[in-house]
């Protein structure tokens, strides 16, 4: 990193001791593990987007950062069998063939997503592992249209997988499809998820299908115990108001005012923290930048 | 960490300044926060309600020369400019800065 690209801000040592604390808190990691690690740490690029921020804006991020949620990918095993834990012994015993299909928008079949990859994941390191599963011989697909090539399963188990449920446009979608073209009377159906925001599992359920998580998240601003809400929503308009967001982004997608980041950052998250430009088109070096 | 980049924070923390300085020296703000936890642990600065304030210890050690050590005449409030060193040449040597530095020290003189 080097100097010139600082934009704007100054940035105090105090500010830079109460970050590093942050971090420890949340057991986020300060430095670089290796040399091989980029040069840019998350830490380095939340002082860099701090100093971007006048006090009241950075008190703002500090207070939201607190409750941010960060499930790389190698804690990806863990939370996938804490979800998978949660589906009752019952139904997997009497299930006669499982299967594991990604919950995907039908647009997005085909296409590179992060439920497509960690079902590679489920269906070769977690399930054959977990005792609730013994005897059992799951099979997955990319794309959820090969469960017609089983139309004379009985009593099966459809897991619909995904590391995140945002607003749960994207699982009512797959749901449809599942309802329309694929389903069987005889089906259980499960939405597996390791994050679910609370009005994304909600609209599942309404909808008619069961879910299990590891984690419920809540909207950053609108459902929190400590914030002034008014306060804190005129703030992070003013600093939206410097990035470069596509129109229906704001707060995150649809509002969803998410603090989560996984594998990728969800873009149901506040953009300040995946963003990667301002409005006058330099740089905003948001720490989970969505790659 | 350099002892001199330990006296510059100090500094710094004293005047209530920025970093940008130390950012210029090319540490990252990683390397900063480490810089600040050691400053810490020799007791030259604590935190009182979210603010760094230099110690008495601390306070001796900004005015340190060094290396020798001895307290400094100015009081400390003034750091060399570390990053502008170069090495020591011959007597008959001719010191010739890239064209590079020569552009980048002019942006800075205006």
């Amino acid at each position: 990193m080097i100097v010139e690209d600082i934009e704007g801000g100054l940035l105090h040592p105090s500010v830079i001791k109460r970050l590093r604390k942050l971090f420890k808190k949340l057991g986020w990691r300060v430095n670089p593990e290796d040399e091989f690690e980029e040069d840019d740490t998350a830490f380095d690029k939340f002082c860099l987007i701090l100093a971007d921020l006048d006090n009241e804006e950075r008190e703002l991020i500090f207070q939201l950062t607190e409750n941010f949620l960060v499930c790389p990918s190698p804690q990806y095993r863990l939370l996938v069998k804490s979800a998978l834990d949660e589906i009752p012994q019952s139904i997997i015993d009497s299930s006669g063939e499982i299967f594991l299909l990604p919950l995907i928008a039908t647009k997005d079949v085909g296409k590179a997503k992060s439920s497509t990859s960690w079902l590679y994941s489920c269906l070769a390191e977690v399930i054959p592992r977990m005792p609730a599963f013994k005897g059992k011989r799951p099979r997955g697909y990319t794309d959820p249209d090969k469960l017609k090539i089983h139309n004379h399963r009985k009593q099966a188990l459809i897991l619909f997988c995904d590391d995140f449920v945002g607003t749960g446009d994207t699982a009512i979608d797959a749901l449809t499809y599942y309802n329309k073209e694929l389903k069987k009377n005889d089906d259980e159906v499960f939405v597996v998820t390791l994050v679910a925001q609370e009005k994304g599992a909600e609209a599942i359920m309404d909808f008619g299908f069961n879910i299990v998580f590891t984690k419920i998240i809540n909207k950053g601003i609108t459902d929190s115990n400590t914030l002034d809400k008014q306060k804190a929503t005129e703030v992070m308009k003013k600093i939206e108001e410097k990035l470069k967001i596509k129109t229906g982004f704001n707060f995150g997608y649809k509002e969803s005012e998410a603090l989560v980041s996984m594998m990728r950052t969800p873009n149901n998250t506040f953009p300040v923290y995946w963003a990667n430009k301002k409005k006058d088109g330099t740089r905003w070096a948001s720490p989970f930048e969505r790659t | 960490m350099s002892k001199t980049n330990i006296i510059l924070l100090l500094q710094l923390i004293y005047a209530g300044g920025d970093v940008n300085s130390l950012l210029q020296r090319g540490l990252q703000f990683s390397q900063i926060a480490a810089l600040i936890t050691q400053a810490e642990e020799k007791k030259y600065i604590l935190e009182k309600e979210n603010e760094l304030k230099l110690t008495d210890l601390g306070l001796i050690e900004m005015r340190k020369e060094l290396p020798s050590n001895k307290i400094r005449k100015d009081g400390g409030w003034i750091s060399p400019l570390d990053e502008y060193r170069v090495e020591k040449l011959d007597v008959y040597e001719v010191y010739l800065p890239s064209s590079k530095k020569v552009l980048s020290l002019l942006r800075k003189s205006h």
